[in-house]
């Protein structure tokens, strides 16, 4: 093939130049055809224009959907240990409400019971024997525990150390039917006092009450020092049920214990004079 | 041998009467004797002597962990695991009804027992209504797990008898 002399070549150029401007110059001295020929090119642009603009779209799209993700990702990040933390804090303030309930009834406790300290104990197990209402505690002699010696906790009473070995001690709870403690009723003007018994169907009985002395349900039962088994003012129940007969000389009263018999925790002993320390 | 580790059974057994038994109350306290259902079991599978010395070794662990007065779970259990063999004759003559009778005797009289031995030490009979709610579901239960019992004491006993010779040849 003969080759094009370079001279040659570039007067082609030229002459292509020059014709590009003479059809431009011509289009916008005519504006119909040059919107003819705009009109025709854009029709065959629009679907690749429409493709690829859909396409840098979506690009741009998943960038950024990629780029809030990873920040969205740390903002949940943050989020989420700050509920962590929020949570462990509320856990912390309730337990502490607990906890300081627990102590406010405790030193109201004590101020009532006297002089006495409180030895914090365990339940280990309870009597294997369904009649039998008695619970074992991880604390004995070496701990200064002794027989006799009352069994509270925040709530009121729950019993008497009834036997005591060096590590462990069996308590009879008031509930159990052999119980008999002295109780007085708080709210009465009478203070009237009785005898209060566990109660084979469960809950408490107080007994030799006056048929004169007028009770009430909801009233308070507290312990009473009469026979000296426990110290004055110990909560025990309220009363739930009033049973009198017009025949009868004495009436009795049905007692909800203010413990939970069932499910005992911080339970403490009384280690104090009146419990024959 | 055997009686050391059916003991160490029954020491477990006692530690799970006083520790998890009571959480699983049935139908107005009514819970399963584990001590008891051994004790009456091994008594069948191994005849009176052995049935004694379990029936002591399982009360007195009960004894260690009740507040009843001591000893009176002791001796109850150590007659239930004599009279049970002696009564009751042997597992091989007896099948399921003599492991549920055994089951309802020895629960009968081991409950009725205990309350009679503690009215008279001056503790409080709890009831008619409350002994019997407590009761029926306490035998039913007892019946229930009777046969485990029984099948875990043979097992253990057909183990330790080819041990044994082994040991001998």
């Amino acid at each position: 093939m003969a080759r094009v002399a370079p001279a040659r070549r570039r007067s082609r150029s030229w002459i292509f130049v020059l014709l590009l401007l003479g059809a431009v110059g011509g289009l916008m001295l005519a504006p119909g055809p040059a919107h003819e020929v705009e009109a025709f090119g854009s029709r065959l642009l629009e679907p690749l224009q429409a493709s690829v603009s859909a396409v840098a779209g979506q690009a741009e799209d998943v960038t950024s959907v990629v780029r809030r993700m990873s920040e969205l990702s740390r903002q949940n990040d943050q989020y989420r240990e700050e509920i962590d933390r929020l949570q462990a804090e509320i856990a912390r303030l309730r337990e502490l409400e607990v906890e300081n309930r627990d102590l406010r009834n405790l030193l109201g406790l004590k101020q009532r019971a006297g002089t006495g300290e409180l030895l914090p104990v365990r339940v280990i197990a309870r009597d294997p024997s369904p009649f039998v209402q008695a619970i074992t505690l991880d604390r004995g002699t070496d701990d200064g525990v002794k027989e006799g010696m009352t069994i509270i906790t925040w709530r009121g009473v729950v019993g008497r150390v009834s036997r005591v070995s060096p590590s462990s001690s069996k308590v009879l709870l008031i509930t159990d039917t052999s119980s008999s403690i002295s109780g007085r009723i708080q709210s009465s003007e009478s203070r009237v006092t009785g005898i209060i018994r566990g109660r084979p169907e469960g809950g408490l009985l107080m007994q030799r009450i006056p048929q004169e002395e007028t009770l009430q349900t909801g009233e308070t039962v507290v312990t009473s020092d009469f026979g000296g088994l426990m110290p004055e003012g110990l909560v025990i129940g309220q009363i739930i049920q009033i049973r009198r007969k017009d025949v009868d000389v004495l009436q009795e009263a049905v007692i909800e214990p203010s413990a939970d018999m069932k499910r005992l925790e911080r339970l403490y002993v009384l280690l104090s004079p009146s419990d024959g320390r | 041998m055997a009686l050391l580790i059916y003991g160490a059974v029954l020491v477990l057994a006692a530690l799970a009467e006083s520790t998890v038994g009571y959480r699983l109350d049935a139908l107005g306290g009514g819970r399963v004797n584990l001590v008891l259902v051994l004790v009456a079991a091994w008594s069948l599978v191994r005849g009176a002597q052995d049935g004694l010395a379990g029936g002591l070794i399982g009360g007195l662990a009960l004894d260690l962990m009740s507040g009843t007065p001591f000893g009176l779970h002791t001796v109850l259990l150590g007659l239930v695991g004599w009279g049970t063999a002696t009564g009751g004759g042997t597992l091989e003559r007896g099948g399921l009804a003599l492991l549920f009778g055994t089951a309802v005797l020895t629960t009968v009289a081991y409950h009725g027992v205990t309350v009679l031995v503690l009215r008279v030490l001056g503790w409080d009979f709890p009831g008619l209504m409350r002994f019997v709610n407590v009761l029926v579901p306490t035998i039913f239960l007892n019946a229930l797990f009777m046969p485990f019992a029984a099948a875990f004491a043979r097992r253990l006993d057909r183990a330790l008898s080819s041990w044994r010779r082994l040991e001998l040849e």
